[in-house]
């Protein structure tokens, strides 16, 4: 019943549903290359992610989940822009994740440089490079939403 | 801008629905084992007359709630979080991985000591590139690594994402629960 009265009770459903994988989702796995412990040799990389080992990998995962939540939760102070909450979340989740590495330690500078590069990527990356297709089905499957709502 | 509309979107729609949802899934299924092991009811109407009953809300409000996690929605929203999420953090790791190159600036990457400017305290610095594979720690192999990657995005944003706007497929990536990175092709809702 108490989940009930939380208003964000379904968002945090989904976002640990995100976290954990969802069993639903089909896919294959892409093998991971020399990079990568568990990587099957002769394949390339396509994330800089995986450059990443597992344990900072993993702590990036769950800082930028808890960031997207929360910014999600307070797109008020972004002015409802999508745009600038992705820019924000980006930078947010550099510095905690810098922190929590302890990689700030001696090195404010490039951890300040990290943090603005990384909002300027992810606006890059997500907005001004962003699939067609992907937008395109989004789109469609809003409106199936909606439709099955009304 | 549609995808992360459409994100935002489920994730306020959706805001209620997951958490009942849970509950009635349970209850219903807990139902059905009962009417089947013990033969006291078969039928659909006298369970969900127990639901109702049990969670004082009537079935007919229920029923959306069931109909949106039967249907493709759900994964869907989910399968764009991951995909959302893994950009941001793959932003961020570009930029990590960038700062981590570069030798210029101040504090070295690879650490070592350093004295305070304030104190004149001696500290140990950690070698900024910690969060790195241990494969990738030596400059030659993370230029190695940034150029493959660099690669397979221009081959996939200027051919493969090309390719599967016309077969109707798209790619989203996902990950699992060990945090590794997966793709999940999808046909067109």
């Amino acid at each position: 019943m108490e989940s009930l009265l939380k208003p964000d009770a379904g968002r945090d459903d989904i976002f640990h549903a995100a976290g954990q994988g969802l069993a639903g989702v089909g896919g294959d796995v892409v093998a991971i290359g020399w990079w990568d412990s568990r990587g099957v040799e002769g394949t390339s990389p396509q994330l800089e992610l995986q450059a990443l080992n597992d344990g900072a990998r993993a702590q990036l995962i769950g800082v930028v989940l808890l960031a997207l939540k929360e910014g999600l939760e307070n797109i008020e102070e972004s002015n409802g822009s999508l745009r600038e909450l992705i820019q924000t979340v980006a930078r947010v989740s550099a510095n905690d994740w810098m922190n929590s590495m302890a990689l700030d330690i001696g090195a404010k500078e490039r951890c300040a440089r990290v943090v603005r590069v990384a909002g300027d990527v992810a606006d890059e990356k997500i907005w001004q490079n962003g699939t067609y297709d992907l937008a395109f089905v989004f789109d469609r499957a809003d409106r199936v939403f909606h439709r099955r709502n009304t | 801008m549609a995808l992360y509309a459409g994100v935002m979107m489920y994730l306020a729609k959706v805001r209620l629905t997951f958490a009942e949802l849970h509950k009635y899934l349970f209850n219903y299924s807990e139902l059905f084992q009962s009417s089947q092991n013990s033969n006291r009811t078969d039928n659909i109407s006298e369970s969900v007359q127990v639901v109702e009953k049990s969670t004082k809300i009537n079935t007919q409000d229920v029923e959306p709630v069931l109909e949106f996690f039967n249907s493709p929605m759900a994964s869907v929203c989910v399968s764009v979080l991951q995909d959302v999420v893994l950009n941001i953090a793959d932003s961020v790791a570009c930029a990590y991985v960038t700062c981590a190159r570069e030798s210029g600036l101040q504090a070295p990457v690879n650490g070592g000591v350093a004295r305070t400017e304030d104190t004149g305290a001696v500290v140990r610095i950690p070698p900024f590139r910690d969060a790195l594979s241990v494969r990738l720690k030596s400059t030659r192999s993370l230029e190695k690594f940034r150029n493959e990657t660099s690669l397979r995005t221009w081959l996939a944003r200027n051919y493969y994402d090309v390719v599967a706007m016309y077969e109707d497929w798209h790619k989203l990536w996902g990950m699992n629960a060990n945090g590794e990175v997966r793709i999940s092709a999808r046909r067109r809702v």
